[in-house]
């Protein structure tokens, strides 16, 4: 069967009906080219029940559904945007990121100087003394290098105010 | 007497340059690839969804889904049928999503109006384009599809086929079936 390849050597032949059926749809389609059907003219000329088919499915076609008017806008437009919103999706993503992270350090920032505003003049003072004291005074009660006053007995933190004073 | 034809068309030579141009982001490719093909992907949804709002929708959604993912087209088989590929899984999406899942195979599907309409109804049908249309709604849809995409859109019974789900003998059976009965309800109109 030659129907699928219009423009080929078989066309040069002359037609026969069943061909002429197969190609006749190809008239009428958008996107069919007019030369691909050279040879299907003389036959129609020639053969009645072709021209009567050719003249239904050109009746046919006519009823051929359009898109609506301006679609093809919206989808242009659509398809712009949604590529735009891609391209920004990335950038959005790491500036989430750092927006998350910039939060957290203020978070953290924030309870630390809710911390050590909140500590009484007094214990600021106890503190830089007991940083300041001899090596090897309090080491028991360090921690990475840091004092932890929670953990001292407060018979130990009486005599640390009273070295204090 | 000559048959009246329509016109040439578009040639689809340079569809592989504008495709690679549309992929660069060249919005006036865009536009012409969207131009070219979006009447075949309406109408092959009209064939599958029956309604003209939603095809117009899942048209735009199929252009969206298939130009967002320009990439992945390999240039296998042609931009067209990959488009109608896409535009196939987008409209079944749509009906499950509306909870008219496709239970049957096309082949069985029933027709989508009633053949014998309502004296109210024929008065209706009072053009010629749309008596053509109502007869071509009557059809089971495989034939009403195979019809479509042969006649409207000139894919060849290959691609039909691929698209309906069915063997290029089968496609073709369809379409000589479905113009002789179009030809059955137009002449008994």
């Amino acid at each position: 069967m030659t129907a699928e390849t219009p423009g080929s050597k078989a066309l040069e032949a002359p037609l026969s009906c069943g061909t002429v059926r197969d190609l006749l749809p190809l008239l009428y389609a958008e996107t069919t080219s007019a030369e691909d059907l050279s040879g299907l003219d003389d036959h129609l000329l020639e053969c009645g029940d072709c021209h009567e088919e050719a003249v239904f499915l050109a009746r046919v076609a006519q009823a051929r559904p359009r898109p609506p008017a301006g679609l093809s806008h919206r989808i242009v437009a659509e398809v712009t945007e949604s590529r735009r919103r891609l391209s920004l999706e990335p950038r959005i993503r790491v500036a989430g990121w750092m927006t998350s992270v910039a939060a957290l350090l203020v978070l953290s920032l924030g309870i630390g100087l809710y911390w050590t505003g909140g500590a009484s003049p007094d214990l600021d003072f106890a503190l830089t003394s007991f940083l300041d004291a001899d090596e090897g005074e309090y080491d028991e009660w360090m921690v990475a290098g840091a004092p932890v006053l929670d953990a001292l007995p407060d018979e130990v933190l009486r005599d640390l105010m009273v070295d204090l004073e | 007497m000559k048959v009246q034809r329509s016109g040439p068309g578009e040639t689809p030579a340079d569809e592989s340059d504008l495709v690679r141009a549309a992929q660069n982001g060249d919005r006036d490719a865009l536009g012409r690839l969207v131009s070219r093909h979006e009447g075949v992907v309406y109408r092959f949804l009209l064939g599958i969804l029956t309604d003209e709002d939603r095809a117009a929708d899942v048209t735009q959604e199929t252009f969206v889904r298939a130009l967002g993912s320009l990439d992945g087209f390999r240039g296998e088989a042609s931009f067209r049928t990959w488009l109608l590929s896409i535009a196939r899984n987008e409209a079944w999406g749509a009906l499950r999503r509306a909870g008219r899942r496709r239970e049957a195979p096309l082949e069985d599907s029933p027709s989508l109006v009633d053949p014998d309409p309502d004296p109210e109804t024929k008065a209706l049908d009072s053009t010629e384009v749309e008596r053509v249309r109502r007869a071509l709604a009557t059809l089971p849809e495989k034939q009403r599809m195979t019809v479509s995409l042969r006649l409207f859109d000139g894919l060849n019974y290959r691609e039909i086929a691929e698209l309906t789900d069915s063997t290029e003998g089968s496609a073709r059976v369809n379409y000589h079936h479905g113009i002789r009965r179009l030809r059955e309800r137009l002449d008994d109109g």
